[in-house]
């Protein structure tokens, strides 16, 4: 019931004029890199949305691999919306580029309604941004120390059977 | 006169390296002309200053003048890796350069020690036979002035070997021991603790090594 | 024009209805960072995770933790250490992140973030609750963290080229001196057994 208003007021906003028409993103992303400073990853998507008609969409919903989310906003800094991802290994978040869909209220309340995944893939989303996560580095493979000791111990090795030999 | 019969030892560049790091300068030219008047408690008096544990100053002085060598490069990884300021480690460095360099000469002069006896065994007959060599166009020598040279030249052969070989084992074991103790060990300690044991404990570790027969 | 007021009034009786269920919801606020090591001048990430716990939605849902983190002492690089939701729906969860960078090194308190809410829409009455505490934390300089992580291969490589000469040179007189006598051992026994 309460969706179905939701809807209905939403159509009501919409012909008002009161949307955003043919918003501009602008996309800061952060992603942990650094597999040795951090335990966990996380990921976060910092969205400057430009509106033709100047109003800014009062929430934003963001659906990343099927699971939606609201988006956080600041009063610090208005026009910019929060997309936070935070899993718990560094294997769960996946590399590579990620498409983030944006909702509005209306598109957002349409999804909702969408009972089928077609339907659900039919709404329209108010846009669509990427999330660039190029993985996280452990440092190099083996510690340069591992050579070192490698070589130095090898050395030693030879040096101790060639003892052995001149003592046996 | 034997001198002209006589080889050189060793070839150029080498037999000057040889001349630095051998203890006595017994060089065969000398000595092939001090043996003839040589009695046989001399010998036995060389014999037993050679085989002794007692170094001399040239033997005492390449192996500090390598001990210092050695203790002083790994000070590059602690200064570079461990991130160690020279001006405010200054007082660690100097200690512990200090005490590695007197314990790894210490560590040379025991294995040196232990190898020289073996070496001179098994170096007898290859000696031998360099000696016989330069004998044998030389009718009038007697075999007393032979057997001399053999146990000179064994002598020298033997100290340098042992020499040589005492350097490069106990400088390649402590080199290990130093990256093992402090990149492995105790890697994750302060870098002074880091400094001081691994540094110690390297020593400390070659140096009783140094000693065993096996 | 009329049925839109009817549904406005619809929605307003279910929204209240909703709201005399016994049970009240509350927000559970919980401050982590996903950092092992908080090092200088590198990234500190911190991760707020919201829990509405209740039966219903709560509405204005603004967190502020900028006591914690205090400009003098931190840059931020992503995010907003002050984000403000419309609505957090009953039973749902919501993560947020922040990514500093902290400007000194030392120990360093952080505290909680506050947390205000209203449990309906229109009710004013503003609820505050605490996110949980990272306690004190040492943030280390860059310093420390470049020993313990860096590859540094260079240095070995140049560590490798000074030690080279100590091993290689008495161990090269050594094999000259032992070849040349082991050579003069078995050439003479070849020569014998060829007689």
């Amino acid at each position: 019931m309460l969706r179905l208003v939701l809807a209905i007021l939403a159509v009501l906003a919409f012909a008002q004029g009161q949307s955003c028409e043919s918003p501009q993103f602008q996309v800061a992303s952060y992603s942990t890199r650094d597999g040795r400073l951090t335990a966990e990853s996380a990921a976060e998507l910092e969205i400057t949305v430009k509106c033709k008609s100047g109003k800014q969409p009062s929430t934003l919903y963001a659906d990343i691999n099927g699971q939606t989310v609201p988006c956080a906003q600041s009063i610090a800094s208005p026009g910019k919306y929060f997309v936070s991802i935070a899993v718990a290994s560094h294997k769960q978040l996946k590399t590579g580029r990620t498409t983030v869909r944006l909702y509005d209220d209306d598109s957002y309340s349409a999804m909702r309604k969408a009972r089928t995944d077609e339907a659900v893939r039919a709404v329209k989303p108010f846009g669509t941004v990427e999330l660039n996560h190029p993985g996280v580095s452990y440092g190099p493979w083996l510690p340069s120390e591992f050579f070192a000791v490698t070589i130095f111990g090898a050395v030693w090795w030879a040096a101790y059977r060639e003892r052995s030999i001149i003592l046996g | 006169m034997i001198e002209q019969n006589i080889e050189i030892p060793v070839d150029l560049p080498m037999k000057f390296i040889f001349d630095i790091l051998t203890p006595q300068p017994h060089f065969i030219n000398k000595q092939a002309q001090m043996t003839t008047q040589r009695s046989a408690s001399q010998d036995e008096d060389l014999l037993l200053q050679d085989f002794s544990r007692n170094v001399t100053t040239k033997s005492w002085i390449l192996f500090s003048g390598n001990a210092a060598v050695v203790s002083a490069i790994p000070l590059w990884l602690f200064w570079r890796i461990h991130q160690m300021d020279f001006s405010s480690y200054f007082i660690h460095f100097i200690i512990g350069t200090i005490v590695s360099t007197y314990f790894l000469n210490l560590a040379y002069q025991n294995m040196k020690f232990i190898l020289k006896h073996k070496i001179a065994q098994k170096r007898e007959e290859a000696v031998n036979r360099e000696i016989s060599k330069i004998f044998a166009n030389d009718k009038n020598a007697n075999k007393k002035d032979k057997d001399d040279r053999v146990l000179t030249r064994k002598n020298e052969v033997a100290d340098f070997e042992a020499t040589t070989f005492s350097i490069f084992y106990n400088n390649s074991f402590y080199l290990v021991c130093l990256i093992v103790l402090s990149f492995f060990v105790l890697k994750n300690f302060s870098p002074t603790v880091n400094y001081l044991f691994s540094v110690g404990l390297s020593t400390l570790v070659v140096f009783l090594f140094s000693t065993g027969q096996k | 024009m009329f049925i839109k007021t009817q549904l406005i009034l619809l929605a307003l009786i279910s929204v209240v209805l909703s709201q005399t269920d016994d049970e009240e919801s509350f927000l559970f606020v919980t401050k982590q960072t996903v950092n092992r090591f908080i090092v200088q001048d590198k990234d500190l990430t911190v991760k707020y995770g919201l829990y509405n716990s209740g039966p219903t939605t709560i509405f204005n849902v603004n967190l502020n933790d900028v006591l914690s983190y205090p400009f003098e002492k931190y840059d931020i690089l992503v995010g907003t250490l002050t984000p403000k939701w419309e609505r957090i729906n009953a039973g749902s969860n919501l993560t947020h992140v922040v990514v500093l960078k902290p400007k000194q090194s030392g120990i360093s308190n952080s505290s909680r973030a506050t947390v205000t809410y209203q449990k309906s829409e229109k009710n004013t009455e503003v609820q505050k609750t605490y996110s949980s505490e990272i306690g004190d934390v040492y943030i280390m300089t860059a310093r420390e963290y470049d020993r313990r992580f860096s590859s540094h291969i260079i240095d070995w490589v140049l560590f490798t080229a000074m030690a080279s000469p100590c091993i290689v040179f008495p161990f090269f007189l050594w094999f000259k001196s032992k070849s040349k006598y082991e050579s003069l051992l078995s050439k003479d026994k070849q020569t014998k057994k060829a007689q």
